[in-house]
């Protein structure tokens, strides 16, 4: 009977640690929630969904992409996009649990100049799609982040 | 906590290159205080606006991977002597700041 008693303590305290431990898991994510479904979903694809309307993207060397191959400061990466024409960016990374970086929606100039930093979480690409008169295009480059680097207490 | 937001305007050629610092955290909500071990939470800036007397010309969405203390701009066409540049910005937490610049 004693042993009943522990063997069904020791499981109460086990599962009430895992649902402690769940819940913390759990408000962390609603506290990195954002109301935005672009900026709060994971993939790519969903990303250029909810922001371009399509996930069709061909290639276009007429975007440039200024930022470093190489990166001992995985927390500030500055980057700079020029996308002449464009009507809306967005700057990704597949380095971050949620791609989405910046986005510009309304390009009012010309120019389509994004300036900006970035934390990447790792070594990853750094791609711009651009949408200019409903034809969606993109360009990337891959960021090598150097040195040791620990991953953030998650 | 203070807010602060500088900004830069730079001559390239027939545009203007707006630039714009801005001293803030940008928690993303993943790490955690290092003494109490309680998470940090998210408070990042989501938008920022460029206004040209008045006029929005360019709108800039900010995700939670952007660093801290921020330094966002974007390149304005035809802008002339004595127009003023107004940019604004909205963190997540409904903080908000300003600043402004005039051309010449």
């Amino acid at each position: 009977m004693c042993e009943r008693r522990q063997f069904l303590t020791s499981a109460l305290s086990v599962l009430t640690g895992s649902l402690l431990y769940l819940a913390d898991g759990a408000r962390s994510v609603f506290a990195a929630f954002d109301p935005r479904p672009e900026f709060a979903s994971s993939e790519v694809e969903q990303v250029l969904q909810f922001f371009f309307g399509t996930s069709d993207a061909a290639d276009d060397a007429s975007i440039r992409i200024t930022a470093p191959l190489v990166t001992e400061n995985r927390e500030v990466v500055p980057f700079k996009i020029y996308a002449p024409g464009a009507e809306k960016i967005a700057v990704m990374t597949d380095a971050n649990p949620e791609p989405l970086i910046i986005a510009m929606d309304r390009v009012l100039d010309k120019s389509g100049v994004v300036i900006g930093r970035a934390q990447l979480r790792r070594t990853g690409n750094l791609m711009c799609y651009v949408m200019r008169n409903n034809v969606l295009t993109r360009a990337s480059i891959r960021i090598n982040v150097a040195g040791h680097w620990q991953e953030p207490m998650v | 906590m203070t807010y602060s937001t500088r900004m830069k305007i730079t001559e390239i050629g027939d545009a203007h290159q707006i630039m714009c610092e801005i001293r803030h955290p940008m928690e993303s909500g993943d790490r955690r205080d290092p003494n109490s071990g309680n998470r940090i939470p998210a408070n990042y800036i989501t938008q920022v606006v460029f206004r040209v007397n008045e006029e929005i010309r360019a709108e800039l969405l900010l995700g939670r991977y952007v660093s801290i203390n921020p330094v966002v701009g974007t390149q304005l066409d035809d802008l002339s002597m004595g127009d003023r540049v107004h940019v604004r910005w909205q963190d997540i937490s409904g903080n908000s700041g300003e600043t402004v610049g005039q051309i010449g």
